[in-house]
């Protein structure tokens, strides 16, 4: 477990606008803030004065105070033109979907808050569950064909190439019987 | 030609065969509310994370069994449809009166909690103790309800509408056998001593394979009848001396696990579900222990996932008398991808306040009440069954929707719900 | 005096198939293990996998030994390190690897639990390839019967896939449902063959309950066989060594059952061998203690391919130079793998991956064939866990699309369609025993313990080449059925985690190390188990043909120290 750090409830509406989620885990978002803090520079600006995460949170409040229309376009419009934010926001819906940030992981207490995995209609692998059988049948949460990956598709596999699996990367499980 | 009037009668098997029908079709309801009841993320507070774990896997135990008894339900239905009977898909609402199976024991809608364990324990007991004897918390002499006293806090005194009749009358009940095991004992006897007993079409015999449960065995002769019979017994309360493999054993386990975990305080497993919810009252809910369901919302939700629940027996009804495959595939998945999500939802939303005396201190969640109306008339064959069930899937589909955009809690389930019924109706 | 009737050295699943069934005769059984201590409580029987599973939750990089305890004092390889542990020479790396504890790989293997084809029995007398195992099919056939039901196999006993069952001795589970995914595949290539072979999908036999079994429960779905299941839903060797350790929890112990004892913590290193070629000990070690002997009567080493070899060969003494039960020169020799070609593809609508076990169909009906004596045999894994291997999947495919500036809910819509639309058909191909493919104790590196490291020369031969071709060829046939799009090969191998061939069994003391029954040739008492005694594999796992093997063993061990027949 990771100690709140007084911001939390900023950084929690950031992620929520950014990853356009609602009812995320308190103690799980510490974890991802202090994910997203190690991982970025140490300091931010032209003189260095601020921690990037201050910057980040207080563009946050910037855009979130013009109102919530739009919020979550124009958010992304400016963290992303910011060598520096871009990246961190970047990194903090990294570590939201998969639970972790290259070597970091959350604690096993929120080994289940990894957001990837509802987000395919699955169950984070390892907690016992859901069912038995429950594998045969197409899970609750049907999967539809979206308008951009149905762009990326036509004009020639973004995938395609085999990706080359780094050591920072989670490697599949080797399969082993 | 003798007639031997003591001897078991065909009338009586399909009676008891019926009564055997509600009882799986019933269990299985009370396991899959009580396994909707359980926790599924720390976030909801009262668990570690090791203890998330263990109450996951009796979630996961939990539905197993109830699949089984989707299992036996359909063996009883090979059985009865063998014998010349038609399948039972009827039961009533919960709850009923401890008497109203002889089992004696309380029958209901109950959140998870060491009670409901040890009632479910009690349910598929074995009948006889060959090896070992019973763990001494299992009332074994005749279970009375008042052994579960949490389970029937919220009735009234009287529990039993019958109770002040004298003993000469026969109290009303289903069946005289009092467990689970002395009835099938029952059934199986009759299989062997009624002659001629199998007169059904054997072509109407379901084939499990096509409904995922390759176990089932169609009925064809005595013999299979009493493979069938075996099969669902052995499942139950276990051979003699196999008893971990059967559903008493694994309710032992899990019994035995929560005294375990229970000794830290705070371990809290299940959510603050209420006993019994109900959005209505219905002709035969005339015994207490049902708390009605205030929040508009709530029953709503409710309302609609008891409809997908009676459409799905009503598909079940396609393929069983009907031989309909492709609505045996739609059962499943509206069981799976509508019926068990919602039910799961309901346990997040509230069953909302009506200013009685408790209320404030009652639970605050509801659950799945599967409730059933009366009358219920027998679907027709197809061509019209079938679109009796596509036209009310395709309303349910609708309603889903509507629900989920009033954009309150659980949302996403109602509008994954509408998406999946949509899809079922597309490929029925 | 002895300190024990039989002294296994290995508590994984051959050792504790072997001490389970002597301990039931009767017989004092000791296992020894490197492992520092066991998951479970031979007390009570209760499971102690929780502390694992969170392991497991823990670890930055899931890879197959991510649940588990990595001992300094008895190294585990780990894909993510293969070379802290292996000295690799090469020409090509070994890639397969172990764990090194109380129950062994099983706790981390898949659950596959196929029966070798019955021409994998006599390769050399029917395709020229390879050599003949001592025994045919027909031999193990009632053992394989056995093994199914000891490690608690679901399967279709309808479904023919090349190894004739008895009439009457079906499976001990009905099969493991058919995922989603494996519907869909089912469906495409019905009727497809290639090369002549029918490409039949079908539910593969596997050591995953779906009924309630030896007191664990069904499968759950929990998604997660790799590394550890967290409800004890597939089978590993804890099940055995608890029975073996506490019969009382046996539900089927016979009254006059022995108790076996279990040594943890200690590391096997040498053999030693008496004058009269009898085996008289075996030196254990464990960290900062002094090297000590156990004896017994008789002694199984049950470690596993690699480690039995290396022991065999650290055992060297002046009169015998080769090392322990190597007149033949053929113990450390002839290491195969299970060789796996990863190939992946995208399909046209979404197959719902990442739900229940990690795979759940296969082909087994181009596992035997003439073709075997020109090229190597395959099966067809097929996953459910999409491009997880190939590609790491799910975690790559959201690390891509933020990186292409998704957010929000477009990024959610992506990552489902993505992810769920993969599909991936894994090859392993039939090796072809090379002697020059081996494992040695390394003259230089040591351990922790001071143990020398396995030096593994290892090279894939051009029979596994052309068999990989030809998996090649019937992966497109399938991928083009599918109308699937993107199709692509890994460049390169995989192992299968299949350690096999390194202390062959035969009937020519010459050429091989063991007999039929894994009885050294040089020394009477020393038996050897496990999938090192395979002298040829088809492309099936091996480990329900390791169970077999082991519990005829077994049975040859209970008559000879009881002089009644048949223990099973």
């Amino acid at each position: 477990m990771t100690t709140e750090p007084p911001e939390l409830d900023v950084f929690i509406r950031l992620s929520e606008v950014l990853l356009d989620a609602s009812g995320l885990s308190r103690s799980a978002a510490a974890e991802v803030y202090a994910i997203v803090v190690a991982a970025a520079p140490a300091r931010y600006g032209i003189d260095g004065s601020q921690p990037p995460m201050t910057a980040l949170l207080a563009t946050f409040a910037e855009q979130e105070a013009l109102g919530a229309e739009g919020l979550a376009d124009r958010l992304v419009s400016v963290l992303y033109a910011d060598g520096t934010l871009g990246p961190m926001a970047k990194n903090l819906i990294i570590t939201w979907y998969n639970g972790g940030l290259g070597l970091a992981v959350l604690s096993p207490a929120n080994y289940g808050a990894a957001l990837v995995w509802p987000v395919i209609s699955a169950q984070p692998p390892g907690l016992p569950g859901p069912y038995y059988g429950s594998w045969a049948y197409p899970p609750p949460n049907l999967v539809t064909e979206p308008a951009v990956a149905a762009a990326a598709a036509s004009d020639g596999a973004a995938m395609a190439a085999p990706v080359q699996v780094s050591a920072t990367l989670r490697t599949p499980a080797e399969e082993t019987s | 030609m003798t007639v031997a009037v003591d001897a078991p009668t065909r009338d009586e098997l399909i009676r008891q065969l019926a009564v055997a029908a509600e009882l799986e079709h019933g269990l299985c309801l009370q396991y899959l509310f009580t396994a909707a009841t359980l926790k599924d993320s720390i976030d909801e507070g009262g668990l570690t994370d090791a203890e998330l774990i263990a109450v996951r896997s009796w979630k996961g135990t939990l539905n197993f069994v109830a699949a089984q008894e989707m299992l036996h339900f359909a063996q009883v239905c090979n059985l009865a449809i063998a014998v010349g009977g038609q399948p039972n898909f009827s039961r009533p609402n919960f709850p009923q009166r401890p008497g109203y199976y002889p089992t004696g024991l309380p029958w209901g809608l109950w959140p998870f909690g060491l009670d409901v364990v040890e009632l479910y324990a009690c349910y598929e007991r074995p009948a006889q103790w060959l090896h070992g004897a019973p763990p001494e918390w299992l009332p074994l002499d005749r279970p009375a309800a008042s052994t579960f006293p949490s389970l029937l806090a919220d009735a009234p005194a009287v529990k039993d509408p019958f109770a002040h009749l004298p003993s000469r009358f026969e109290r009303p009940q289903a069946v005289a056998q009092e467990t689970i095991g002395q009835l099938y004992t029952a059934i199986a006897l009759a299989f062997q001593e009624i002659r001629g007993v199998i007169i059904g079409d054997p072509a109407r015999q379901l084939d499990g394979r096509t409904m995922g449960i390759p176990q089932l065995v169609r009925v064809v002769d005595v013999s299979s009848a009493l493979r069938g019979i075996e099969l669902v017994v052995e499942q139950g309360e276990g051979l003699a001396d196999d008893r971990p493999d059967s559903h008493f054993g694994a309710f032992l386990t899990m019994r035995q696990q929560l005294v375990d975990l229970s000794t830290r305080p705070g371990f809290a497993p299940a959510r603050d579900v209420a006993a019994n919810p109900l959005s209505r009252l219905h002709i035969d809910n005339n015994y207490p222990g049902w708390r009605l369901i205030t929040d508009p919302y709530t029953r709503a939700v409710n309302d609609l996932n008891s409809e997908v629940y009676r459409t799905m027996l009503d598909l079940l009804a396609l393929v069983i008398s009907y031989g309909d495959s492709a609505a045996g595939a739609a059962a499943l998945r509206v069981m799976t991808g509508v019926v068990a999500p919602l039910g799961e939802a309901l346990t997040h939303l509230p069953m909302g306040t009506d200013g009685s005396p408790g209320d404030s201190v009652r639970a605050a969640f509801a659950g799945p009440s599967f409730e059933v109306d009366y009358p219920a008339p027998p679907l027709p064959p197809p061509p019209a069954g079938k679109v009796i069930v596509l036209e009310r899937l395709t309303r349910c589909a609708a309603w889903a929707e509507q629900l989920a955009a009033a954009g309150l809690a659980e949302a996403s389930v109602l509008a994954a719900a509408s998406r999946t019924l949509t899809d079922i109706v597309s490929q029925l | 005096m002895t300190d024990c009737d039989v002294l296994i050295a290995g508590a994984g699943i051959a050792g504790a198939l072997i001490g389970y069934q002597l301990s039931r005769a009767g017989i004092a059984v000791t296992f020894v293990d490197a492992g520092d201590r066991a998951y479970f409580d031979a007390a009570t029987g209760a499971d102690q996998r929780d502390e694992l599973v969170r392991r497991f939750f823990a670890a930055p990089v899931k890879t197959t030994n991510s649940a588990f305890p990595n001992l300094a004092a008895a190294p585990s390889p780990d894909e993510g390190a293969l070379n802290a542990y292996f000295v690799e020479r090469g020409p090509a790396p070994f890639q397969s690897t172990y764990l090194r504890m109380v129950g062994g790989t099983t706790y981390h293997w898949l659950g596959t639990a196929l029966r070798y084809t019955p021409g994998t029995f006599a390769e050399r007398s029917r395709y020229g390839r390879g050599a003949d195992w001592p025994f045919g099919y027909d031999e193990l056939e009632p053992w394989y019967w056995r093994a199914e039901q000891a490690i608690g196999v679901a399967g279709d006993d309808a479904e023919d896939l090349g190894s004739p069952r008895a009439p009457g001795q079906g499976y001990p589970m009905p099969p493991v449902p058919a995922s989603y995914n494996d519907q869909l595949v089912m469906a495409a290539t019905a009727g497809l063959c290639v090369d002549g072979l029918p490409v039949e999908f079908r539910t593969t036999p596997q050591s995953r309950n779906t009924l309630l079994y030896q007191g664990r429960p069904a499968c759950a779905g929990s998604a997660n066989c790799i590394p550890i299941c967290p409800i004890q839903a597939k089978y590993d060797a804890s099940v055995h060594l608890k029975w073996a350790m506490n019969p009382s929890l046996d539900p089927s112990s016979p009254s006059g059952a022995r108790p076996a004892r279990l040594l943890t913590g200690l590391t096997v290193t040498r053999v030693l061998v008496g004058p009269d070629s009898q085996v008289s000990g075996l030196v254990v070690k464990a960290p900062g203690v002094e090297e000590r002997v156990l004896t017994a009567r008789t002694y199984v080493l049950a470690l596993n391919a690699i480690e039995n070899a290396k022991v065999l060969l650290c055992s060297a003494t002046e009169s015998l130079p080769n090392g322990v039960a190597n007149s033949s020169d053929a113990v450390g020799r002839y290491l195969m793998d299970h060789d796996v070609k990863i190939t992946y593809a995208r399909l046209p609508k979404p197959a719902y991956l990442f739900r229940g076990p990690l795979s759940t169909a296969g082909v087994e009906s181009m596992r035997e064939g003439s073709f075997r004596s020109r090229r190597a045999a395959f099966r067809i894994e097929l996953q459910n866990t999409g491009w997880s291997w190939a590609a790491g999947s799910p975690f790559t495919d959201v690390t891509a699309l933020v990186n292409q500036g998704l957010t929000g809910a477009a990024l959610r819509k992506a990552v489902a369609w993505q992810v769920n639309t993969q599909i991936e058909l894994n090859g392993l191909i039939e090796p072809e025993p090379d002697p020059s493919n081996r494992v040695r104790p390394s003259a230089t590196l040591r351990d922790a313990l001071g143990v020398p490291r396995p030096e593994l020369t290892y090279s894939i031969g051009q029979y596994s080449i052309d068999g990989a071709a030809a998996f090649w060829t019937a992966a497109q046939a399938v991928y083009q059925r599918l109308g699937a799009t993107e199709v692509a090969e890994v460049p390169g191998w995989q192992g299968a985690g299949h350690l096999m061939g390194t202390h062959r069994m035969g009937t020519d003391p010459a050429s091989s190390v063991c007999d039929g029954y894994g009885r050294t040739f040089d020394h009477p008492n020393l038996f050897l188990t496990g999938s090192g005694l395979f002298p040829t594999v088809d492309a099936a796992n091996p480990t329900l043909t390791i169970a077999a093997v082991a519990l005829r063993t077994a049975a040859q061990l209970v008559e000879a120290f009881t002089g009644k027949g048949d223990a099973a």
